[in-house]
């Protein structure tokens, strides 16, 4: 055997040897429930199948057994994560609101887990009775003796009915049968653990704006799919006040949330997958070249028409959802942390709360009792890590990830006498030693982020999610009293050798 | 066997050729112009049977089994929308507004035709997009027509849009002659 042969074989053990390594074997499994109406269920697209013991209008695009895949199917095809290994997918055609705790259960049954890692969905248009309008846009009574032609709501009704969905207005007899999405994304979080991700999809348009129809459409028969082409502006208008109005739901939502750990993510599909630009070749909605939604004829040919088809996404528009979002997912909703083993192996309050640490907030080293510093006098001021924060959420986080590996990071409260200053954040390794800290207020460019500081004891918040601690607090605008500080912000640090860097700050406004 | 299917069709057709007559009179006064060249009043010519609402040019091309789908079913299971466009027709040919007897006439075309939704219904298997379109909008403007009857307001379109269903209904019927026409001619 020769030198060569032998370094050879010693590489390929080696390979063995690191490819057998549990690097990820202690990874959570991670639990994704898509839930929805049938803009998730994947209605538009011939095939589906109809769950047993569903509602009979239910049809779910969900891959089994036939080729028909909703864009939740194929995010999670797209994305190949191995870690995603619990799944489950209950949208339902003509669901509202209210429907989601059914199918949030029925979730939970088929995926076997009671909460999840990972809620997708869209929500909202069925509330606001969105579908019967557009039917009643095409005119299809059953008698000639009774006539309205166009659409039988106007805006101003459709618009109500938006701010009922959103709780802005109290629902009308009639009008709305849902709860509100606030309390729907309240219920939705109550079961998505910590480090997890509600994403919210919006709708598409289903029509494509008049002035760009082609000239035969625009000037001759003024009309898209039985929709006359005067109720055209009315059904994007509403359609672009239900997606806005949804987006600022989710970003509520996330503020409320966030600092529990549950991110929300409002996902724009109308600009971002159906009309992502103004070349016709970007444009999908019915009467473009190229529509990703069906008409009303779909799945006549093949005898698989049902209406309920009509004016939804076909597999085309869903495919090009699943990859859109699952490029997203890929990096931006913290896979990584979802999948962290609970097991951890920083340092426990037990460990930490008597350790010695450096001068901080002006006070000379110490070494702490129960986590305070008792050698100061009342006018000295006080430090105090704060392993439960004001609002009840935990001060402090185990196994947030460093190269000296899992650190313990317990958000600190100090003064120097007087009021108290804004929060810091300490950080603690092996079997309780001081690592490092950062202070939000000097150690922070807050200017750059067109804020002024961090409240004083504002941090509501602390998690981790992937590498990187996640930090939320209030935080002050130029003109806020100090006492009053009238925004928030999310700060994202990592733990690097000695010390900690600052990724990101960004004044909270949601997603 | 094509040869009965066609001569239904032509001979619907014949039978309406003053009506498409009218309806190029009733184009070239009231249809909106278009920017782009398609409006039916700057491309409308008239000939002793057919019409042309849109420069041929301008619309997608004709699927030759798509065609013979279409015109096969219009002479079959489809006929009744026949019906409805001879019966938009007959209430557009004027190009005004309808008086109480030119309303019952439609009224009574039209539920021998079939309800707005079996109409509805019948459209959907055809399979050209121009013939499906403009059937959908012939349907909608015996909607709007039946609608201003029954309002009792004849001379004020009773639809919540701007759109006259005289002119709309009468461009819609004829450019589905026209794509019949070009259908049955190959293209």
């Amino acid at each position: 055997m020769t030198l060569r042969a032998v370094g050879a074989i010693t590489a390929v053990l080696l390979a063995l040897l690191v490819s057998a390594a549990p690097a990820g074997a202690q990874d959570q499994p991670i639990t994704w429930w898509a839930l929805g109406d049938s803009y998730s269920s994947g209605e538009g697209i011939s095939g589906t199948e109809r769950p047993s013991g569903g509602k009979p209008e239910c049809a779910r695009a969900s891959g089994h057994n036939t080729g028909a895949k909703a864009w939740a199917v194929l995010a999670r095809e797209t994305l190949a994560e191995p870690r995603i290994s619990s799944w489950a997918f209950t949208p339902c055609t003509g669901a509202i609101s209210s429907d989601v705790e059914g199918q949030m259960n029925e979730a939970a049954a088929a995926s076997a887990h009671a909460s999840a890692d990972i809620v997708t969905l869209s929500m909202g248009g069925n509330d606001i009775l969105f579908g019967d309008v557009v039917r009643s846009c095409i005119d299809l009574e059953v008698s000639w003796s009774s006539i309205s032609p166009g659409c039988n709501v106007g805006e101003a009704t459709l618009r109500r009915r938006i701010e009922m969905l959103v709780g802005a207005t109290p629902a009308e007899e009639g009008q709305y049968t849902g709860i509100t999405l606030p309390t729907l994304y309240d219920d939705i979080a109550a079961r998505v653990r910590s480090g997890g991700a509600v994403v919210v999809l919006g709708y598409p348009q289903i029509i494509e704006e008049v002035s760009r129809w082609d000239g035969w459409r625009r000037n001759v028969i003024a009309n898209c799919e039985g929709v006359q082409s005067y109720d055209v502006g009315m059904l994007r208008s509403v359609a672009g006040y239900l997606n806005e109005q949804i987006a600022f739901a989710v970003q509520a939502a996330d503020r409320r949330w966030s600092p529990k750990g549950i991110r929300f993510y409002w996902r724009d599909i109308a600009s971002g997958v159906y009309e992502t630009g103004d070349d016709p070749a970007q444009r999908h909605a019915l009467c473009t070249e190229d529509p990703w939604l069906n008409g009303t004829s779909v799945g006549v040919t093949s005898g698989d028409w049902r209406y309920q088809r009509s004016f939804h996404p076909m597999q085309v528009g869903h495919r090009a959802t699943g990859t859109w979002l699952s490029n997203w997912m890929r990096t931006d909703i913290g896979l990584d942390q979802m999948a962290r083993p609970q097991e951890l192996t920083s340092p426990s309050w037990d460990q930490l709360k008597n350790a010695a640490i450096p001068e901080m907030c002006t006070h000379p080293p110490t070494t702490l009792v129960d986590g305070k510093d008792v050698s100061l006098t009342p006018f000295q001021g006080y430090f105090e890590l704060l392993r439960t924060l004001p609002n009840g959420q935990p001060g402090l986080v185990q196994g947030v990830p460093s190269d000296a590996g899992p650190l313990t990071a317990v958000v600190v409260s100090c003064n120097a006498g007087g009021v108290g200053w804004p929060d810091q954040v300490m950080f603690f390794k092996g079997q309780g030693e001081y690592h490092a800290h950062i202070d939000l207020y000097e150690g922070v460019d807050w200017e750059a982020a067109g804020m002024y500081a961090p409240g004083r004891n504002g941090i509501e918040g602390v998690w981790v999610r992937g590498a990187e601690l996640e930090v939320y607090t209030t935080a002050e605008l130029y003109n806020d009293m100090a006492c009053c500080p009238s925004s928030a912000a999310l700060l994202r640090m990592r733990a690097e050798g000695d010390g900690v860097r600052i990724t990101s700050l960004e004044e909270d406004i949601g997603d | 066997m094509n040869p009965p299917r066609v001569s239904v069709l032509r001979g619907r057709r014949v039978a309406l050729q003053v009506a498409s007559m009218g309806t190029v009179l009733m184009v070239a006064l009231g249809a909106c112009s278009g920017d782009d060249g398609s409006a039916p009043s700057s491309t409308s010519t008239a000939s002793s049977t057919t019409t042309t609402i849109v420069d041929p040019a301008e619309l997608p091309d004709v699927d030759a089994a798509a065609a013979n789908a279409d015109l096969e079913y219009l002479d079959g299971g489809g006929a009744a929308l026949l019906s409805m466009v001879d019966a938009v027709e007959r209430a557009t040919v004027s190009g005004a507004a309808l008086d109480d007897a030119a309303c019952t006439s439609l009224f009574d075309q039209l539920t021998a035709a079939g309800s707005p939704e079996e109409l509805a219904a019948l459209i959907r298997p055809i399979v050209d997009e121009v013939s499906r379109s403009s059937l959908e909008a012939t349907r909608s403007a015996a909607v709007s027509l039946v609608a201003t009857c029954q309002s009792g307001d004849v001379h004020t379109p009773a639809s919540s849009g701007p759109e006259d269903a005289v002119a709309q209904g009468g461009r819609a019927a004829g450019l589905f002659r026209q794509r019949v026409s070009q259908m049955e001619e190959g293209g």
